[in-house]
């Protein structure tokens, strides 16, 4: 299937990696990607004024429109802001999370599996709340992680918030706010959100963290190493 | 603040005063607020209740400083209050943003987009001595060099919200 | 005629006594196993249904069908021809919808130690067995699923139930329990109770959580109170659920052709009728309600099916039987203030029945002069306004009404024109033009304590009206709350009457040899049904006559309901009922 796709700021600089990643998934799943062109910022969580945010957002929306109804959105801040700036619903805004689902993993070529190996499935926030810009399935990353072979753990954090846009303002919240989460979890940090992998990054030691995407490619044999 | 400038945050948030006085006063949003995991003890109620009968709200109030927008409160609010989107609004009627996030917004006006390396170079100093030097070897991965893309269509945008707060909130 | 009712709770049986007294057909359609409904999932309830519903189970003229699906209604003339998923064909005359309510399921919160109150319920039930080893302490926590944004409405009975709840924990074992609430919406003698059970150690703060972090020994709760956050560990955390209505509503509205509002109950066009003709309506399906409520709706719903709605304008309104006062006026105020406070709260339990009547009348006052452009404060203790009430009480907080919740620390001083709520470490002061204070209000009801006898359980043999033999309380008399209740009491009451027809009642009597006159059985009578007469008693047998007058108590056949507390209480055996069972 074909969709928009909007990557937002952070997938062209700090999470490029994500931005690979989807791209490399939705070619594998048989997706076809058309960027908007000349897409600006959401706003972020930046702006106070919700009119003017929903301008910024909305902005994008107009720029999408006639080009595609189903707009892929990866970043949870990106997806909360345009999901928000759609009133009318005339479009339909999706995370790669929400092109996942039990059937079409199952259907993936595996070359490796997770057997043996403990992850930790860590939403955050924005990808789980406010309701109506929320993901539906709150559990894709646990299906899909134990779909290969993975064991979970961590249930009661993985939608807790590791503070990551308070690193750059106030760094001990961050800091006691993610090492809250990682003290009651163990293993690979599994994330979709740019924010939380750099806040998990930042604090973690001796874990790795990882994009979900990165962990289904290597699943597939595309990625050597996680 | 007086409630003339508390009309601003009802402007801002989109809300009108009887979207916020919906509430039930039952304090749910203080039992899950993400900054009373840093023991900082609030209650985002109270903070609805000052905006309602118009009490002041100091820039400096643990919940204006620190609230993560989890919306951890508007989740478990029986009336889904969005609490941190009133909160951003207090910030910014306050004019009470930090060199970062006017630097987030300062890039937004010259491209469309953050260009990261601006806000990098915007808050070295901040970044310097607020001590995050010592995460530097955890982001070499994050370090990649792109040209910021200039956003042809855009919005024009109040360039001096970010820049001068002052003017605003304070009448 | 053929009635039919669809649902077999409490509503749908009473429904089906009255119209089976009448003499009519009656079929039951029940969508489960078995009748029963919300109130035999309560425990200690089962019984009672179970004895309620015995009295007509036999009956020849009911037919109760179980796991019943309707499939198709066609309306032919007067008569509904209802087709099941079976294939049955059935035709009624008469319908009566009572699908009661359904319990909200906060799949969010619930765990192993994180219940609802049903599924405590079952814990706390002495025929399951033990209790769980660590039963030592319990937090119940009010309000989930209801007074929100998809389901703004108050669910009137999770209060009750809670204290209930909290009752039989303390009857089976001694576990430290905390209530989390944001009003006690109790009935009546229900206040009492919660005085009891404070003054037992049972603590009550006024601040609701949803932070609920449980592990394998028990659940982490955090609250907000006293300007401070609150971590505490409990053994189970006690979820009081809402009640919504029946989602099959919506199905059976579409097939019958009656309406709903927006909130997914039935629209009630009169009296407990729906806006289509010979479609009746009681119980969950029009409102949340307690059991009490219940019966009384279906009673009233079960005469309208026999008589018809004429009966609300017939003579038989007039019944000298049914019982009223007018209510006292309230007067809000003199002189034209411009800041006005009310405060809502009483030290009283006693004046708690009224606080239902108080916050609608406080709300209704308030929201005119907030209309009218003044500043207007509202300091509850307790906010009782259950049921369509909360939209009421919604909507004046939406006008601008500040409602301003005080915890239970928390003083009030009324000072002149300033009012000062303190607590440790905080002081609120409000300048004011006018108060209006609950205890104020609640002296308009001196001399009207019968009023706090008002219990949320049925009493006296299911009787939802019946006070006295021949008085049956309506409206503002038989509970201060809001007024479409009056009509709908009008038709239970009927409908109790035209029960009561049949039942023979059992006067006790007086030993007139015994009787020393004591009055101990006139003090214990509930309904006043005993008089102290003075008698001309022979005192000797032998010899000159002399007699003198004695005291001797007097059963009044009109108002005896025929309970039986007097005999009970005599000291002498002198008070007794003329057929006593041969065991006693």
């Amino acid at each position: 299937m074909e969709y928009g796709y909007y990557p937002g700021c952070s997938l062209t600089g700090s999470a490029k990696k994500l931005d690979q990643g989807v791209r490399q998934l939705c070619k594998k799943l048989g997706h076809g990607l058309t960027e908007i062109p000349d897409w600006n910022c959401c706003g972020a969580l930046e702006y106070g004024d919700r009119n003017e945010l929903v301008s910024i957002s909305g902005e994008n929306l107009e720029k999408a429109r006639g080009m595609c109804k189903e707009i892929i959105v990866p970043c949870p801040a990106c997806y909360k802001n345009l999901k928000d700036a759609d009133h009318d619903r005339s479009f339909n805004i999706l995370s790669p999370l929400e092109l996942l689902s039990v059937e079409n993993l199952s259907q993936i070529e595996q070359k490796r599996d997770l057997k043996g190996q403990v992850f930790f499935p860590y939403y955050g926030c924005l990808l789980m709340r406010p309701e109506g810009s929320s993901i539906k399935n709150k559990n894709i990353m646990e299906e899909a992680i134990s779909a290969f072979g993975g064991d979970i753990n961590g249930e009661n954090m993985k939608d807790r918030c590791c503070g990551g846009n308070q690193l750059f303002l106030n760094k001990w919240a961050t800091e006691k706010l993610s090492t809250l989460i990682l003290g009651k979890s163990k293993g690979a940090v599994v994330v979709f959100c740019p924010f939380c992998h750099m806040a998990m990054k930042t604090f973690a030691v001796g874990r790795k963290v990882i994009y979900l995407t990165d962990l289904l490619l290597y699943v597939m044999g595309e990625n050597n190493s996680l | 603040m007086n409630t003339k400038d508390h009309e601003i945050v009802f402007k801002y948030t989109g809300y009108r005063r009887e979207d916020f006085s919906v509430c039930l006063g039952c304090k749910i949003c203080a039992s899950v607020c993400t900054v009373n995991d840093l023991s900082l003890n609030v209650n985002p109620q109270e903070l609805l209740m000052k905006l309602f009968v118009g009490e002041k709200i100091e820039g400096d109030h643990p919940l204006v400083r620190y609230c993560t927008s989890c919306y951890r409160c508007t989740t478990a609010c029986p009336w889904q209050i969005r609490i941190p989107e009133v909160v951003r609004a207090v910030k910014e009627s306050l004019g009470v943003e930090s060199r970062f996030e006017k630097a987030f917004k300062k890039s937004l006006s010259i491209w469309g987009r953050v260009y990261e390396p601006f806000v990098v170079a915007m808050t070295a100093l901040d970044l310097l001595k607020g001590g995050y030097i010592k995460y530097m070897p955890k982001w070499m991965g994050y370090a990649g060099f792109h040209l910021p893309h200039k956003v042809k269509r855009l919005k024009p945008m109040n360039a001096s919200k970010g820049s001068n707060p002052s003017e605003k909130g304070r009448s | 005629m053929n009635i039919l009712i669809i649902g077999g709770g409490i509503s749908g049986i009473s429904a089906a006594k009255v119209a089976l007294g009448e003499k009519q057909d009656v079929t039951i359609l029940e969508s489960t196993p078995e009748p029963g409904g919300l109130m035999a999932r309560i425990a200690n309830c089962r019984v009672g249904f179970k004895t309620f519903f015995d009295e007509i189970r036999d009956n020849k003229r009911l037919t109760v069908i179980n796991d019943a699906k309707i499939a198709k209604v066609d309306k032919k003339d007067r008569t509904f021809a209802v087709t099941l998923n079976d294939g049955q064909t059935l035709t009624a005359d008469r319908v009566i919808i009572a699908t009661g309510l359904t319990p909200y399921d906060p799949v969010e919160y619930k765990g192993k130690r994180v219940l609802t109150s049903l599924e405590y319920d079952a814990v706390i039930d002495q025929r399951q067995g033990e209790l769980p080893a660590d039963f030592n302490k319990i937090g119940f926590f009010l309000c989930v699923g209801s007074r929100s944004k998809d389901y703004p409405l108050c669910s009137s009975v999770c209060c009750s139930y809670t204290l209930r709840e909290v009752k039989w924990t303390l009857q089976r074992a001694k576990p430290e329990v905390v209530v989390f609430y944001n009003d006690l919406r109790f009935f009546g003698q229900e206040f009492y109770m919660e005085k009891a059970f404070r003054d037992t150690g049972v603590r009550f703060v006024r601040a609701n959580s949803r932070y609920f972090e449980e592990d394998e020994e028990g659940v982490t709760v955090r609250y907000y109170t006293g300007g401070q956050l609150k971590e505490e560990r409990f053994n189970y955390a006690v979820l009081a659920i809402g009640l919504r209505p029946n989602p099959q509503l919506a199905e059976l509205s579409r097939m019958f052709g009656f309406s709903l509002n927006k909130y997914g109950f039935i629209n009630e066009k009169a009296p407990l009728q729906t806006d289509v003709e010979g479609v009746f309506v009681s119980g969950g399906a029009l409102e949340p309600m307690n059991i009490k409520d219940s019966i009384l709706t279906g009673f009233g719903a079960g005469l309208l099916s026999v008589k018809g709605p004429e009966i609300l304008a017939k003579a038989e309104v007039q019944d000298e039987r049914l019982y009223r006062e007018d209510e006292p006026e309230f007067v809000l105020s003199d002189g034209d203030p411009t800041i006005c406070l009310f405060y809502l709260g009483t030290e009283d339990p006693g004046n708690g029945i009224f606080y239902e009547f108080v916050s609608s009348k406080f709300i209704e006052a308030a929201r005119d002069l907030k209309k009218s452009g003044k500043a207007v404060y509202v300091l509850t203790r307790n906010m009782v306004t259950p049921s369509y009430g909360e939209i009421t009480y919604e909507e004046a907080r939406r006008e601008g009404v500040v409602f301003v919740h005080l915890e239970e620390d928390e003083t009030v001083a009324f000072d002149g024109n300033q009012v000062r709520i303190a607590r440790e470490g905080r002081e609120l002061t409000f300048n004011v033009d006018k108060v209006i204070r609950f205890d104020d209000y609640a002296k308009l009801f001196k001399d009207r304590e019968y009023l706090s006898l008002y219990r949320s359980e049925p009493q006296i043999r299911w009787s939802p009206t019946k006070w006295g033999r021949t008085k049956y309380h309506i409206g503002f008399i038989r509970h201060p709350r809001e007024k479409r209740w009056e009509e709908r009491e009008i038709l239970g009451a009927l409908g109790e009457i035209l029960l009561d027809k049949e039942e023979e009642r059992i006067l006790p009597e007086v030993n007139e040899e015994r009787c020393s006159g004591c009055g101990s059985c006139k003090n214990a009578c509930p309904h006043s049904a005993i008089e102290i007469l003075i008698r001309e008693k022979q005192l000797a047998i032998f010899g000159p006559f002399s007699s003198s007058a004695v005291p001797i108590a007097h059963v009044k056949e009109d108002t005896c309901v025929g309970c039986g507390l007097c005999a009970s209480t005599c000291p002498s055996d002198a008070i007794a009922f003329a057929e006593k069972p041969p065991a006693s």
